[in-house]
């Protein structure tokens, strides 16, 4: 199974959002990675067939999804940044609503949807009314209709977001084991989730693919860059107008700093072992994640 | 033929020597739930009335609470009025009403996140939404065959009222809908409901010539008022389900 995406564009007004993007998706987990505005979502959507594009188009084994219709439909499962939801409905009922909005047999999708609201945690609260769930729980839901019809392409915006430490390990968890036999493409804010995950990383800078590795050979492009230093706080200051600054901690009465620099930043500085975040923060400089 | 049967004695005899393991019902049912994991899942054609039934599930509390609410109260004050002129104005005034809730509901409930979701199931998102409105019209319908079958000794003609109130509800229902689809917002479709009540009280309290040539309109002309309103409010149904799916979603 190939999932193509041949000069993709999207416009929004004078905008381009998305801006040709050509990417070929097999089985594997796919990481989205860019700060705010990069396209990532407008991407998503227009793999999904929600948002038609621009200029381009969208391939499954060489047909278009436009063509393949309710067929590609069938083997996808899309979790959407915003999960929107019925507020009177009840856990499970609208899983039921979507597995028959998904053609799924009541069923298979009675056995499914328990597994699944076990899988996410909400078993306990399945005839609550939605209108009452956290911004987690909703979450939740919204990760469990994705995997309703055992969708062989799963396409996640943030799907991490919201959720605590154990939810978020217990998803990667859940996604490492999925992708053994899928296309599994995801968006988020979190780059340790794409660092665990994800065996090719897909960076984006206003609507255009700056780089597409896999995890390690995106870490090589910062090898021998990344630093180690303690500063005062008005060192620190001085240092972010110069380089990009990762992570700062601080100490009793100093911070901790990663600088991503191409020379030694600092007489006193070391050298420190290159993670995705590292990647990130030479990629995108000091931009928002 | 001889041949044959050593060959069978040969196998028998291999058959006995092994041990074959006794396996369960049970141990056999596990294998086959594993392996029909495997298999594609099951699909279901889903028929209009499955699809009517999704429909009444997405549907709140509060409009099915509105619509009996509002035929109680026509019946009761149709029930209680004066003369058979003020019952008929009460009438007009409540025809449209359950079909614009209906809308409002649809407008309000389904948000585009929800639509975003919707759009990327198996079926058709726009027949669900001709649909909703469709059991809107259909509800409509019913309440007022019921406020005229509960209103009979009081309105004058209930069979031309009730063509009266649905030609008044499709055509009301054509002009929201038309705004509905060029505006995309639920504001001005609760004004079309709000100033339709106070545009058919105001006639049947201020304008009585103008009400009582409304009503006495005969049954052919009636008739194909009811055709033309029916024609123009499918077509921009038709348009409105297409409106509502295409979606302006933004985003980056």
């Amino acid at each position: 199974m190939q999932l193509r995406t041949q000069n993709l564009t999207k416009n929004f007004g004078d905008k381009c959002a998305v801006d040709h993007v050509s990417l070929t998706f097999e089985r594997g987990v796919y990481g989205l990675l860019g700060p705010n505005g990069a396209g990532k979502t407008t991407l998503m959507r227009m793999l999904v067939d929600v948002l038609p594009p621009s200029s381009g188009k969208v391939t499954l084994d060489g047909i278009t999804i436009g063509e393949l219709g309710a067929k590609y439909r069938d083997i996808l499962g899309y979790m959407p940044q915003e999960i929107g939801y019925y507020r009177d409905f009840t856990a499970k009922r609208f899983l039921q609503y979507l597995s028959a909005l998904k053609g799924l047999d009541p069923r298979y999708a009675n056995r499914r949807i328990d597994e699944l609201l076990d899988l996410v945690g909400l078993a306990d609260v399945k005839n609550k009314r939605l209108g009452q769930f956290s911004g987690g729980m909703i979450r939740r839901i919204g990760i469990a209709q994705a995997l309703l019809n055992d969708p062989k392409i799963l396409i996640l915006d943030e799907p991490t977001a919201g959720l605590d430490p154990n939810e978020r390990i217990r998803f990667r968890n859940i996604l490492s084991e999925l992708s053994e036999d899928r296309i599994v493409i995801l968006s988020t804010h979190i780059v340790s989730d794409v660092q665990s995950i994800a065996g090719q990383v897909i960076l984006l800078k206003e609507g255009k693919v700056i780089n597409y590795d896999t995890t390690e050979n995106l870490r090589r492009l910062v090898d021998g860059k990344v630093w180690l230093a303690n500063v005062s706080h008005r060192e620190l200051n001085e240092l972010k107008q110069r380089f990009p600054i990762g992570n700062v901690l601080q100490k009793d009465d100093h911070f901790e700093i990663r600088i991503v620099s191409d020379s030694k930043p600092l007489p006193d500085a070391t050298p420190a072992d290159p993670s995705l975040e590292d990647v990130f923060v030479y990629v995108f400089g000091g931009e928002e994640e | 033929m001889e041949k044959n049967s050593n060959e069978d004695e040969h196998i028998e005899k291999l058959f006995k020597s092994v041990d074959i393991p006794q396996i369960t019902e049970k141990q056999i049912e596990s294998v086959v739930k594993v392996a029909a994991d495997y298999l594609p899942l099951g699909r279901k054609h889903m028929s209009l009335w499955d699809m009517a039934i999704l429909e009444l599930r997405t549907t709140s509390i509060f409009f099915w609470a509105a619509c009996a609410a509002l035929m109680a109260i026509a019946v009761l004050f149709i029930s209680s009025a004066e003369s058979s002129f003020s019952a008929a104005g009460i009438f007009i005034v409540v025809a449209p009403a359950p079909l614009l809730f209906s809308l409002l509901e649809i407008m309000t409930t389904r948000t585009p996140n929800v639509i975003e979701l919707e759009k990327v199931c198996k079926y058709n998102v726009n027949q669900l939404y001709v649909l909703k409105i469709m059991i809107g019209t259909v509800l409509n319908i019913v309440v007022l065959a019921l406020i005229s079958v509960f209103s009979l000794h009081t309105l004058n003609s209930p069979l031309q009222m009730f063509l009266m109130g649905s030609t008044i509800m499709l055509t009301i229902g054509f002009l929201a809908l038309l705004i509905a689809t060029t505006l995309g917002q639920s504001l001005p479709v609760m004004g079309i409901l709000a100033g339709w009540t106070i545009a058919a009280s105001m006639l049947f309290d201020n304008g009585p010539k103008l009400a009582m040539a409304l009503l006495s309109i005969r049954f052919t002309p009636l008739l194909i008022t009811l055709l033309v309103s029916t024609m123009l409010f499918v077509l921009t149904l038709h348009s409105f389900s297409h409106k509502l799916t295409s979606l302006s979603l933004g985003g980056t």
